[in-house]
């Protein structure tokens, strides 16, 4: 599979704060490829870093096989970027800011006039074409700066937090987008420091801090790195040593939490533990109220690598 | 094609901002009404000859000087004094409120009394001592030569001239003309604050757009250009309306119309050269960018007889080489050299330079931004 | 005193841009008024001399004789060259009232009696000073031809017309003799433009900062009273515009130097005070009008130029129309006019106009800040 990104070793310092730390990244064509990580990791930088938008100090950066340089006007071409703060002019109305942007790219008037269009269904803005921005929600204003970004239909698109501020069902529908761009064989970076959307759409996640790689690789590859498989969680009011102990004696435990009536039991492996516990429970007349089974997410990935939180 | 889609939105862009554009307007035909109305009456009040007011007070019986003054006052088609009726009192007082400029005592020896010293009350001095000369000469004449005193008498009264007048120019030669010359070349100048944000919005560390825009595949001189031309046409259409504003209220600027509004056109371009090139220094905040703007404009302009007269020529004959790269001067100077002379060498040598500028500055603005890498965005 | 201490802090931010213009604009007052203090308008004809230039390329008797005469009473000013470009630029600019050329043959054509193509005198027509140099000219040479023609030979035709010519006739003036106006006066006269442009400029940046939209909708809301808010900013403004000015009665005191050590340097200090709060009415109000520095810088310039033309700082008021004046009596400026040339003839007995002066240029401040609080009241219940 061709690299659509490639950068290695690259360093970035901005006066004392080292920004990127020899930062390696490799990103497939066709992928949906997630940056995650907490606020001041380095996420934007790489991605301004790749766009030639920075200088950097170190490294190396291509994009599809070629130098990416400030005038490299045909890699350009093939790229989109959806910037994390509305970059759009005040003074056009919604089909002129998306008209404008996609013109920098597609000459033909016909074409292009078919992909604003297109764009604009895209993200649903159909009743505001002829909306200025200040008279735009937060969300609809940010399902603009994705239509501004992506009109042109790119080969290669950046989508920098795209989802911060936004209601859900905006949210939803930009995920959804996002999808459908990539089946339609745009290779997509996305950064975030919302787990859940990152998880929900990413083929392949990078996770990162203090502008250092922590684990990449698919989700359920990042969550095999761990040694917590599932934990579950139940309710029980007054429970003794004794029974703690007994739990901490079941197949494939690795640790156990009560606290505030709530008994946490982490698995490392094994199948049916649920089906165990709740055995143990009937046996010895325990009785209980709700009962959870979780799987790992990429906090519990970023916190047992790092010892902390995604969400800081 | 692109070109013309990036000269559209920006046109689009520049005319929706309807205040800026409306100040920007105003701007020179407010600067330049306030001047008229200072200084409509300098030229005449000042410059111009008008026929002077005296009073005429007998101190002792001077038949030949009476008659003297009366011829004088008597001149048809513009008399060079009037003779206001009064006696000696009225005359202090009319002296005193300024309805008459001297009073001229008629004695064997003549003598005068004004307010201040003006080219009026010399010219009455002159006048007195004229004829007091004269009756020297008479008299030495008499003395000497006794039948050469009629010939005397007549070549004194005659009024010849002896002689060749010469006026270079037919055209206006009303120095406060070059305050409004250099109006227009202040306004060309504050063209820079348009060329100068709208560059800078260029920038990919001024702002998320500045950014979208640099990532784009089109080349920065066709952007650059698109900007750089609508820019052009609005402040080429400000000038123009400043330009017919200015006639219609009466400064005369010749009728040489196609080379006055190449000034114009050319004055434009290097104003918003000059904001460019300010605008793509990407370490600059907007507000050292607008700082930039008004110190460098104003100085220009200053320097171009904008406030005070006389600091432009003061600078020809020390440091004439400021004049040939100060674009206000230049300007300025092009308005002159259209009005005052026939031929158009130094119009010509005018434009040259300035359009060299723009065109300069404008090469050296694009080659800054196609480069630009930033340490921060 | 939050909002006092909001105002500080950005204008310390914002300090070396207010430095930059406050710099900017001394400097350009003393390229504006170097020039001014030996091209007073009002000096043009001290002790009555015309400013006269000549080109001699017949070297004889008479050509010399009429230069020496010419040149002692007026006053000789030296050209480049005798082309027709400079003479017209130096007449434009009135460096030279007239230029007078002789060429070859000039003598022997006074010799013969008929002079007059071989002597040119570039002028600029139908003004006074050109009627005035060529009147001199024509009345020596009649007078020398006369006496030529009775006698005296050249030489003597011209020795004799020059002691003739020297009679003066007595001139008693009854007002001042001396119309030249002070280097303080003149300096403090350019203030009032200076002033205004200056504190606009510098002062402007730290209100738009205070003044966006989404800042001042979060200051709305809060507890702060309106007033209190409103106070403390006209407040910070007086503070700084008494900077600016004690700064530029320093550069006062440096380029002046003793006498600004004095009851007239006092008296136009305070005066400065009095226009400097009109100044930064003018800055209050701007910044209600306006968020952008283009549109800021323009109204400081229309302001600023246009009520130095109209008021006599850049045109004395004695060339200004009686209708400007009319309009002039309704700006602040006009006022500071009048007092700097109160303070320049001050007498204790002038105390009471001058205080007037002072006070109406205060009461033009009131009702600017008045203006400006409105104008922020109504955007506030928009």
């Amino acid at each position: 599979m061709s690299q659509a990104v490639t950068v290695h070793n690259l360093v970035k310092r901005y006066k004392e704060v080292l920004a990127l730390d020899h930062f390696n990244l490799e990103i497939n064509e066709g992928e949906i490829f997630g940056l995650l990580g907490p606020n001041g990791s380095g996420k934007t930088t790489t991605i301004n870093c790749i766009l030639s938008l920075l200088k950097f100090d170190k490294g190396e950066i291509k994009v599809f096989g070629k130098d990416m340089k400030p005038d490299s006007y045909e890699l350009k071409s093939r790229i989109g970027v959806v910037m994390q703060n509305v970059a759009v002019f005040d003074e056009l109305t919604v089909y002129d800011n998306i008209d404008y942007f996609c013109g920098l790219y597609v000459k033909d008037k016909n074409i292009r006039k078919q992909y604003v269009n297109e764009a604009i269904e895209f993200v649903g803005l159909e009743d505001y074409v002829r909306f200025l921005p200040k008279k735009l929600s937060g969300g609809l204003l940010r399902r603009l700066n994705i239509a501004c970004g992506i009109a042109h239909k790119p080969k290669l698109i950046f989508f920098d937090e795209p989802t911060v501020a936004v209601d859900p069902q905006s949210r939803n529908k930009i995920l959804e987008g996002i999808v459908k761009l990539n089946k339609e064989g745009a290779t997509i970076i996305y950064t975030s420091h919302y787990m859940e959307e990152v998880e929900q759409i990413c083929t392949r996640i990078l996770i990162m801090d203090k502008g250092r790689s922590v684990a990449v690789g698919t989700k359920d590859e990042l969550k095999k790195m761990i040694k917590n498989t599932e934990t579950i969680s139940v309710y029980v009011q007054e429970l003794d040593e004794a029974v703690l102990s007994d739990i901490k004696e079941l197949p494939h435990v690795y640790d156990v939490k009560y606290a505030s009536n709530l008994l946490e039991i982490k698995y490392s492996g094994g199948q049916h533990n649920l089906v165990r516990v709740l055995d143990y429970f009937k046996q010895n007349e325990i009785s209980f109220g709700k009962v959870y089974s979780e799987h790992p997410t990429l906090n519990d990935v970023f916190l047992e690598i790092t010892g902390k939180e995604l969400r800081d | 094609m692109n070109f013309f889609h990036c000269l559209k939105y920006s046109l689009k862009t520049m005319l929706k901002n309807k205040l800026t554009l409306m100040w920007t307007f105003l701007f020179p035909i407010a600067l330049s009404t306030f001047m008229y109305m200072a200084f409509g009456n300098i030229f005449e009040k000042d410059e111009i000859f008008k026929t002077i007011p005296v009073a005429v007070v007998n101190v002792e019986e001077n038949k030949a000087f009476r008659e003297v003054l009366d011829t004088l006052a008597g001149e048809e088609g513009g008399s060079l004094i009037s003779i206001e009726a009064g006696d000696e009192d009225s005359a202090d007082k009319m002296l005193d409120d300024g309805k008459i400029t001297g009073i001229i005592y008629v004695a064997d020896k003549p003598s005068l009394k004004v307010k201040e010293q003006s080219v009026s009350a010399t010219i009455l001095r002159t006048v007195i001592e004229e004829y007091v000369k004269n009756e020297a000469v008479i008299t030495d004449v008499v003395n000497t030569n006794p039948a050469g005193a009629a010939d005397a008498v007549a070549k004194l009264t005659s009024g010849e001239k002896y002689f060749t007048e010469k006026s270079s120019s037919h055209g206006v030669q009303n120095e406060y003309y070059n305050y409004f010359y250099a109006i227009f070349a202040m306004s060309c100048l504050f063209a820079s604050f348009a060329g100068s944000a709208n560059i800078s919005k260029l920038q990919a560390n001024e702002s998320a757009l500045g950014m979208r825009r640099c990532l784009s595949p089109q080349h920065k001189m066709v952007i650059v250009s698109a900007e750089y031309i609508s820019m052009l046409f609005v402040q080429f259409a400000i000038e123009c309306v400043t330009l017919v504003y200015l006639s219609i209220i009466g400064i005369n600027f010749g009728d040489r119309y196609p080379a006055l509004i190449l000034i114009l056109f050319v004055g434009s371009s290097i104003g918003i050269s000059m904001g460019a090139i300010i605008g793509s220094f990407s370490g600059l905040s907007s507000g050292t960018r607008d700082g930039l703007c008004v110190a460098i404009s104003m100085i220009l302009s200053i320097l171009a007889d904008l406030c005070v007269g006389g600091i432009k020529n003061t600078i020809e004959q020390n440091a004439p080489i400021i004049n040939r790269i100060n674009p206000a001067a230049l300007i300025s100077d092009s308005f002159y050299a259209l009005n005052v002379y026939e031929d158009y060498s130094r119009y010509t040598s005018n434009m040259i330079i300035l359009a060299s500028m723009a065109a300069v500055m404008l090469i050296v603005c694009v080659l800054i931004l196609r480069r630009n890498k930033y340490a921060s965005v | 005193m939050q909002a006092f201490k909001l105002f500080m802090k950005i204008l310390k931010s914002q300090l070396g841009i207010v430095i930059m213009y406050v710099s900017i604009f001394v400097i350009l007052t003393f390229v504006i008024i170097i020039p001014s203090l030996s091209n007073n308008k009002s000096q043009d004809f001290v002790n009555n001399k015309c400013k006269i230039a000549y080109f001699d390329y017949d070297n004889s008797t008479a050509s010399k004789s009429v230069i020496d005469y010419l040149c002692k009473i007026n006053k000789e000013v030296k050209l480049k060259n005798d082309s027709e470009e400079c003479i017209q630029d130096e007449l434009f600019n009135r460096t030279v009232h007239a230029v007078i050329v002789f060429r070859e043959g000039f003598g022997r054509d006074f010799e013969a009696g008929c002079v007059g193509d071989k002597v040119e005198i570039n002028v600029i027509k139908n003004t006074n000073v050109a009627s005035l140099v060529e009147n001199e000219y024509s009345s020596y040479i009649t007078k020398a031809g006369i006496y030529r023609d009775n006698g005296y030979g050249v030489k003597g035709a011209f020795e004799r017309a020059s002691i003739v010519s020297d009679t003066k006739i007595e001139v008693a003036m009854t007002g001042k003799s001396d119309n030249k106006q002070s280097p303080m006066t003149i300096y403090f006269n350019y203030l009032g433009w200076i002033l205004i442009i200056s504190i606009i400029s510098a002062v402007s940046p730290v209100l738009i900062a205070m003044n966006k939209t989404q800042v001042k909708e979060r200051v709305y809301c809060s507890s702060y009273k309106f007033s209190s808010y409103n106070a403390e900013i006209i407040i910070s403004l007086i503070v700084v515009g008494i900077g600016i000015c004690v700064f530029f009665n320093c550069v006062a005191l440096l380029a002046i130097g003793g006498d600004m050590v004095s009851i007239k340097g006092l008296l136009y200090f305070a005066n400065m005070l009095c226009f400097a709060f009109v100044a930064i009415a003018l800055t209050y109000l701007i910044s209600r009008l306006t968020e952008s520095s283009q549109v800021v810088s323009i109204y400081a310039n229309i302001l600023s130029l246009g009520m130095s033309f109209l008021c006599g700082i850049f045109v004395p008021k004695e060339f200004l129309g009686d209708g400007i004046i009319r309009i002039a009596h309704f700006l602040p400026s006009y006022w500071y006019v009048l007092a700097v040339d109160e303070i320049d003839k001050y007498n204790v007995s002038h105390t009471s106009t001058l205080l007037t002066y002072m006070l109406i240029q205060l009461m033009f401040g009131m009702a600017i800040i008045v203006v400006g609080v409105y104008l922020d009241k109504i955007r506030k219940n928009k």
